[in-house]
This record gives structure tokens, sequence and C-alpha cells, in this order.
């Protein structure tokens, strides 16, 4: 008896007792289900939780300083700066070079002058220059907005800056705290207009040092979740240069402090996560700090792994008891279908064509369960996921997604056959051997 | 090929696809960006003392060329402040014209009147001096400068301060001593705003009329317009010169467009 | 694992064994390809183990079913009938004794080559027709050919043909919940002859019918005998019925006690 000719006739058997096979099915399809479910909500948590260590960038992301190593930090996931060293275009262009390195992504910052008007800063030490206290000192942090997904930055409210803006930027909950505002609150500044002053250090004719400041208009339309940098503005790479360029070409004598690397810092992005640690060496050769929560990530990859075994476990363990109501169901058919066995027996069937109609039968109740049990798996994690996205978004966090595991339903389905299966040997070697004379009522 | 392999083959074909991309992830070339960039309109503010904000509540925010850049330009305006203390014009051709050929400025805010006046210098030499300075502001190549006049003596920044002796010396104002009679320096007001009308116009810059602003102000009551002390605007008189200008640009804007 | 599929291999044909016009008759005649296949039992012995000891079955049963034959089976209950012919069909191991059918000795026969013999040798109907209720009339008659690996166009056309024999075309696709007894009697006839085995075995093919049906069922399985030419044995309780065939085999307790040929009657058995 060809393969197809047995799944036909066990597939007739299955339909014929559809009371028994449902039931059989719906055991499966529960355990398949939860199985699924635990799996695909434990993936779930991972990437966000790993989200949330690399701060929404990616894993493989590495934070480059204008420093120096310091070499009591080696191997250390936020290690102490050494001295400052500026990041010029020839340091850049030899990370670049690094073997494992995918990206490098330039951070420009730029100290300015941050006023807002009609809003005042709080707190004496928040006061800006002149005893101004609409007027703030903090800092531009400048990217390429066009890469703002391979950064560490998470929104809150309102958008990212367009790509090249000159009159966009985002800002952080601290310098929003300087003016006093927090919380929800932090949602209604989207769309106020804040005025950006870089200072530059000028010695008049008769030697008096003077500052003066390049000023520019910018309209919040968003604000992130973490400081950038030291920064509380984030703004495209366009502004930031623009206003650098202005501080780093002021009189050094009257401001010796100006930044005057080009580069603030570098967001390098390696080829995966196990480049990140020979990424961070190379880079620490060249001849700079390196920073990536490499260690953590790693630390909690064997946590969640530990957490998806044991979730694994428990979802086997739901399928070896579904497969064992298989067992049951079919040593019940097979004392019922003993005469049923018989004749085919006495029409000329083999043993093995017992056999195998039998375990096509256990194979057939355990796909479809398996089938079943991974839609309701995954529309049951989709479910729980969005109960909790609405929860972490209406707090003001980064919410969650469901990737839709592919891999993971293959498996569950591919699992729960091979379980049925072998659930079914026992049953089918029994049925197998029983004999012809079976058809006869003697 | 029986029917069993072939199904088995298929199902390990998907899985190999399965498995590729989903560990598969697009490699970029190493790359850096960055954007060019260029304002449309670039203004500089060449002044003294009341254009540093000398007097007003919040000197950063609240100086006039500071409003009137907040107010009066367009978002993508790069905004700076040339202004030094109690400059004369003398002090400004050096001090702050280079910065506004330097910067490219299309738009130059000029109001030199106070420092020049209490020094005593001459009407002539004033008017050489200013004709020079917005000449070459017109020359680095701005489309618009606008320069402003005196206002009334008695609304002078700076002059209240010496008449009452209440100077202090901090902000660096140079009272002439003796003082010239409140008449004398009417006349010199007067001259130095007949010199600043003919220079703009000979220099094709907008002349702002202040001393009428002010002295509209004045007339209906409005705020005071120095701050106590008499030697600085007061925030309130940031404000007007700050609009005076303001309308001033956006008739003319209006008038070329 | 094979998963190619083939054909049974044609059965045990008759090369070996002569051929008898009848139990009296010693003359072999040569054997032609479409006959059916003589059955000779030798001393043949059968016990079951039941709860209260061994209870023995068939007792030094001899007989011989000539090529083409047809015999009857006739007894009391209990008499061994339905053991013997489990036994010719290879459903029951034979214990003591030999068995030949068609030159085979059955009792040799065991796994696939067994289940061959029970496949393409033999076409076995049973008292309660032994068809599968999950399948339609026509898939039954089919269920022979699909466990010999025939191809699926093949089978069809064939069982089609043999419904249409048994006159049940047009119940094909019914199951055997919704035919009456002759009817399944009709489509288990059929599918005994599905793979075209030479030897037919009908356990009282009429015990579960009525008289005319009954009637109906015999001659068509006496016609179907005739034209394709098969040993017939059947199993009956009823004498006039087993009047009906060349030769009549009588047990009683285990044992033939007689045997007869058509218009001979009852004689002594051995």
């Amino acid at each position: 008896m060809s393969w197809a000719d047995a799944f036909r006739l066990a597939a007739r058997s299955v339909v014929r007792r559809p009371g028994r096979a449902a039931l059989t099915v719906v055991a499966v399809a529960l355990a398949a289900a939860l199985f699924t479910a635990m799996l695909t909500m434990a993936a779930t948590a991972q990437g966000r939780v790993l989200n949330q260590l690399a701060k929404g960038g990616p894993l493989a992301g590495i934070q480059v300083a204008a420093a120096a190593p310091n070499p009591s930090q080696a191997g250390v996931d936020n290690p102490a700066l050494g001295p400052s060293k500026p990041i010029d275009q020839t340091a850049l262009d030899r990370i670049a070079k690094i073997r494992g390195v995918d990206v490098v992504l330039p951070v420009v910052t730029a100290q300015s002058l941050v006023a807002w008007p009609g809003h005042t800063a709080t707190g004496g030490n928040d006061a800006g220059p002149s005893g101004s206290t609409g007027v703030v000192f903090d800092q531009l942090v400048g990217i390429d907005i066009s890469d703002i997904g391979d950064f560490p930055v998470t929104l809150s409210a309102g958008r990212f800056p367009s790509p090249g803006s000159t009159t966009q930027v985002d800002v952080t909950p601290v310098l929003l705290a300087r003016y006093g505002i927090t919380g929800t609150a932090t949602r209604s500044v989207v769309g106020s207009q804040i005025i950006l002053g870089a200072p530059r250090g000028f010695r008049s004719s008769d030697g008096t040092p003077v500052f003066r400041s390049r000023w520019t208009k910018a309209t919040i339309v968003g604000v992130v979740t973490q400081q950038a940098g030291s920064g509380g503005v984030l703004a495209s790479l366009s502004l930031v240069q623009a206003d650098q360029r202005w501080t780093a070409a002021g009189d050094p004598t009257v401001d010796p402090d100006a930044v005057r690397s080009p580069y603030a810092g570098l967001f390098v992005i390696a080829s995966g996560l196990d480049a990140v640690s020979s990424v961070r060496a190379a880079i620490e050769t060249v001849g700079y700090s390196t920073s990536a929560p490499e260690n953590l990530i790693a630390t909690v990859e064997r946590y969640v792994h530990v957490v998806e075994i044991v979730l694994t476990g428990i979802g086997v363990i739901a399928l070896a008891i579904a497969s064992l109501g298989i067992t049951n169901a079919l040593l019940a058919a097979v004392r019922e279908r003993r005469r049923e066995i018989g004749i085919l027996k006495a029409v000329g069937a083999r043993d093995r064509d017992v056999l195998r109609s039998f375990l096509i039968e256990a194979g057939v109740m355990g796909a479809l369960g398996g089938v079943i049990g991974t839609v309701l798996g995954l529309a049951l994690a989709r479910l729980v996921a969005a109960i909790v996205d609405g929860y972490l978004t209406s707090q003001g966090l980064a919410g969650v997604h469901v990737s839709t595991p592919y891999l993971l339903g293959i498996a569950t389905v591919v699992g729960a056959t091979v379980l049925a299966v072998g659930a079914g040997t026992i049953p089918a070697r029994r049925a197998a051997r029983l004999p012809a004379r079976e058809a006869v009522e003697l | 090929m029986t029917p069993g392999r072939r199904t088995g083959l298929g199902v390990v074909s998907v899985l190999v696809i399965l498995v590729l991309t989903a560990c598969g992830s697009p490699s970029s070339t190493t790359t850096t960006r960055t954007q060019p960039s260029g304002p449309r309109t670039v203004y500089v503010a060449v002044g003294g003392s009341d254009s540093v904000g000398y007097g007003t509540d919040d000197p950063l925010l609240d100086a006039w060329p500071q409003q009137f850049f907040r107010r009066s330009l367009p978002l993508q305006t790069v905004f700076i402040n040339a202004a030094v203390p109690r400059s004369t014009v003398a002090e400004a051709i050096t001090d702050q014209a280079p910065l506004a050929r330097s910067s490219r400025a299309t738009v130059v805010t000029v109001w030199l009147v106070s420092a020049d006046l209490l020094d005593g210098t001459p009407v002539t030499t004033y008017a050489s001096q200013l004709l020079q300075l917005l000449t070459s502001l017109h020359g680095a190549g701005a489309t618009t400068v606008l320069v402003g006049n005196v206002p009334p003596l008695d609304e002078l920044p700076g002059y209240p301060a010496c008449r009452a002796g209440t100077v202090g010396g901090g902000r660096g104002l140079r009272c002439p001593v003796p003082l010239p009679a409140p008449a004398s320096l009417s006349a010199d007001v007067a001259a130095y705003n007949q010199a600043i009308a003919v220079d703009a116009t000979r220099s094709g810059s907008v002349l702002v009329d202040l001393r009428t602003a002010v002295t509209s102000s004045v007339a209906h009551g409005g705020q005071p317009f120095l701050e106590p002390s008499g030697a600085d605007l007061s925030t309130a008189g940031s404000t007007l010169v700050a609009e005076a200008f303001g309308d001033r640009l956006r008739a003319v804007t209006r008038h070329t467009a | 694992m094979g998963i190619v599929r083939r054909a049974d291999p044609v059965p045990p044909g008759p090369t070996a064994g002569p051929r008898y016009a009848s139990v009296d008759d010693p003359s072999p005649v040569p054997a032609a390809a479409d006959d059916g296949l003589a059955v000779v039992g030798t001393a043949l012995a059968h016990r079951y183990e039941g709860p209260s000891g061994v209870v023995p079955v068939l007792v030094d049963v001899t007989f011989t079913v000539p090529r083409d034959g047809y015999a009857a089976l006739v007894g009391p209950s209990g008499a061994g009938k339905t053991t013997l012919l489990s036994l010719i069909g290879g459903l029951e191991a034979v214990q003591a004794g030999t068995l030949e059918v068609g030159g085979t000795d059955v009792a040799t026969l065991e796994g696939d080559d067994l289940a061959a013999y029970r496949r393409s040798t033999v076409g076995f109907i049973f008292q309660n027709f032994g068809l599968l209720d999950a399948l339609t009339a026509l898939e039954n008659v089919e269920l022979a050919a699909v466990l010999a690996g025939e191809r699926s166009a093949v089978r069809k056309r064939r069982s089609a043909e043999l419904l249409d024999a048994v006159g049940m075309t047009p119940r094909a696709a019914h199951r055997p919940g919704a035919l009456s007894g002759g009817e399944r009697q009709r489509v288990a006839i059929a599918r005994a002859l599905v793979n075209s085995p030479r030897l037919i075995l009908a356990d009282e093919p009429t015990g579960n019918l009525d008289a005319d049906t009954s009637e109906e069922v015999m001659q068509l399985l006496e016609s179907l005998r005739r034209d394709r030419g098969c040993t017939l044995m059947v199993v009956t309780h009823d004498r006039a019925l087993a009047g009906r065939a060349t030769q009549q085999l009588v047990l009683d307790r285990g044992r033939i006690t007689s045997t007869a040929t058509t218009g001979a009657g009852p004689q002594s058995g051995r």
C-alpha cells in the first residue's frame, strides 16, 4: 500500500470518528498553543529587554568617546575615560576600516545657549549667563538623522527631526526638567520654539574679551527618552556642525575650553554581537575609549535563555501529555477496531501496512493539532503583547513588538507531529500484530 | 524521486530558506555622512550697549536685536550680535563690521548713537564714519541695512543717567565732563539725525525713525523707554526699538516684493 | 524503507500437484493457466486454548478439492467448518498436518508471503460481510487492490467493473451502513474477486440473508466462479445450499465424517 493510499485510509478513519479525533486534536492544539505562546512571549520579552539595554539602538552598537582608553578599565561595559583625545577624520577613517565594523556614525556636539521665551529655568544652578533665567547652558548633539534607527535613542513624544534640517530639534527630559517640565507634561512642548546660541570668543581691538553667539531658531518636534550623551538637545549634523564651526573659530585665548574636536564621539555598529569584543579591542588600539553593554547583554541573554529552556520544557511537557492522549485514543481505537484490522489482514494487508496506517492517523492528529495550536498560540501572544504595549506606552515607555516567528511555528507543528507519531507507535504495533482471524467471529 | 522523498526535500528547502532569511541582515558599507547647510537669512546687529541688552530684565532674551530676530525674521535665520557695549561708529568699523562681512550678512541693523553723542564726536566726523560703515556693509553683499536714528534727548540712553549723576562703574558709561547743556545736546541730536538720514540715503540703507517712534510712545503714555537709572534701554524700550525696526523691514520687504 | 509500489507477484500457479476431474478420478488432467487451485489437506489438526483447557477443533482432517472444484463444508455449529476455512485462507496458522493450495504448503507461508497469499491467491467472503464502514462500496472493493499496490486508475476501473458485475454500480458511492445485507454481500464478493484470486472461500455467505437474497447471492457466486475459473469452497450449515456444490465435505466435531460429489450423495469420510 502506497503512502498516499495509507494516508487516505487513515484520514477516513479519523473522519469516521470525528468526536474522538476532535478531542484528541484539541488536546494537542492546546498544548501547541501553550508552547507557541510562551516561547513567542519569551522572545518578545527578550527583544524588549535587549532593546532597553541597547536603548533602542542596535545590539552590536559601540560608543566611541573622544578620549583615550583607561588601562584599568579593560573589559568593562562602561569604562571610566582616559585623557581627552580629539577624534578627527583620520581617526574616523582608521576605525571605519577595522574588520568587523559595519557602520561608523559620527556624533558632533556643540556648546549652546538654549533660550526658551516664555519659560523660566528653575533653580539658581540652572540660570544662564548674565543672570538670564530663560537661558541655560547645554549641549547640542548632532547625528545623521537618516541613520537614527541605528542610534540608541527612542522617542517618547513627537518625531525625530527631518534629516538635514536646521530648524528642527528634539529635546530630552533632562533639559525640560530644568524648566520644571516633567512627566507626561513633556509631551506638551512639541511644537514650541526655542532659540539656540553657539558662543564664540572674540577679542576687541582694545584687548577686551567678548563673547558673541550665533543664534538660530528651532522648533521642538519631539522628545527623546534618553539623554543624548551629555546633551539635552538632539539635532541634525548640519545644525550642530555649523554651530561647532562657529565656536571653534573663536579666539583660543578667550575661550580655551571650546570644543575643537571635529567629532565628539562615534557610534560604531559591529557586524554582529560576536564581533563587538574584537571591534572594541581594535578601536582601543587605535587609541580611543569605547563602551558597549556587551557583558550586560550576554548576561541577560544567558538568563533569558534559561527562561526559554524552562518555558520550552513546560511546553514540551504539555505536548507530551497531549501525546499520551493520542496513545490512549489509539489504543482504544485498536481495541474497537480489532475486527476491522482483522479484515485488513484477511484481505492481504501486511503488518507494516497496518502499522503505517495507524502511525499516519497519529501524525495527522498531531499535525492538525500543531497547526491549530500554533495559530492560537500566536494570536494569544499578540493579544498579551498588545495589552503590555498599551500599558508601557501609557507610562511613557517604549512599547513591545511581536514578530511572527515562522521557524517556531514550523518547529511546533513538526514537533507535535513527531511526538504524536511517537505516541502512536505502541498502538500501531499492537494493531499490526493482530491476527487476521480477528476478522472472523469464531 | 518518490513522492515521499520529494515532500521531505521540499520541507527541508523551506526550512533552509527561512533560516537564512531570519538570520541574515543586510550589511551596509562602512560610511560616514555629513550634509551641506546654509541659512537663507543672516542677520548681524551692529550696535552698542542698547544692542547688547544692558538695562533689560534678561539681556540675552530681551536685547532689542534678539527680539527683532525672533519676531521679524524667518525661521531659517542665523543671528549674530556683533554689538559691543558703548561702541562708537569708529570702533564698530574695526570691531564689528568685519564680523558682518565674514558672516556674509544679508540683513544688518545699525544703531550707534549714544556713545558718539556723549563722547562729543563732531557731526561731520560721525557722518563720514557712519557712511563709511554703511557702505562697507553694503559692499560685503548685505541686501538690507537698517539704521536707527537718535531718540529725543530725554530718552537718549545714558543721557538721563549722566545728567542725574547716577552712572555706575560696571556698565562703562562715559559721561562728558562737563555735561553739555540740554539745548546744545538737543541741537547735536538734530544734527546727528540729519546726518543719519543723509547717509542712509547715500548708502542705500533704510532709515528707522526711532525719534518719531519714541516721541509717539511717550506722548501716548507708553512704558518708560529707559530703565530707571537712565543709563540704558528698559525692556519695554528694547521692545519698542525692535518693533520699529521690524515694522520698517516689513515695509521695505513689501515694497520690494 | 522502500516506497516503491509494485504489484504483487503472480500468485502461485498450478505448477505442482495434478488436477483431478473429481475426487474419485485419479487421472491427472493438464492444468490451464486460469484454472482454480486444488486444495489438499492431510491429517490436519487444530485446537484452541480456552479458559477451561485445550479444545480440539479439527482432528485428522484429510480432504482434496480439485482444481476448479466447488466444495461445500457442511455440518452443525461448532463442527470446525470455519476453522478449516480459516486455515485454508491463511487466517489461522496450521498447527498440525499439511495443507497444500495449488501445490504450495500454506504452513510454510509467513509475513509478507502469507499476506500476499491472502491478498492475491485467496478471495475470502465473510459471513458478516467484512466491509470497512469508513469506505464506500467502490473503495471497499478497491481495498485489496490498494493493498496489492495497484495503480489507482487500473484498480478503480477493475473495481468499477466488478461492482457492475455484481449489480452494485448505482450504490458505488454508498457506505456499508447505507446498504442492505444482500448489497453488502455483493460488494464483499466483488472485493474478494478484485485481485483475480484462484481460490474463493466463502464463510456462510448467506448466513445473514433471507431466502430470496441468499439464492441471488449464491447464483452470483457460482456464475462468477464459472466465468473466472476459480475453485470455490463454501461453508454452510444449510444442507440444501451444500447440495448446490459438486462436492460436500461433512464435518462433525472436528472430523470429516463423509465426502460426496454431485449426485453421489454423502459417503464415508476419511
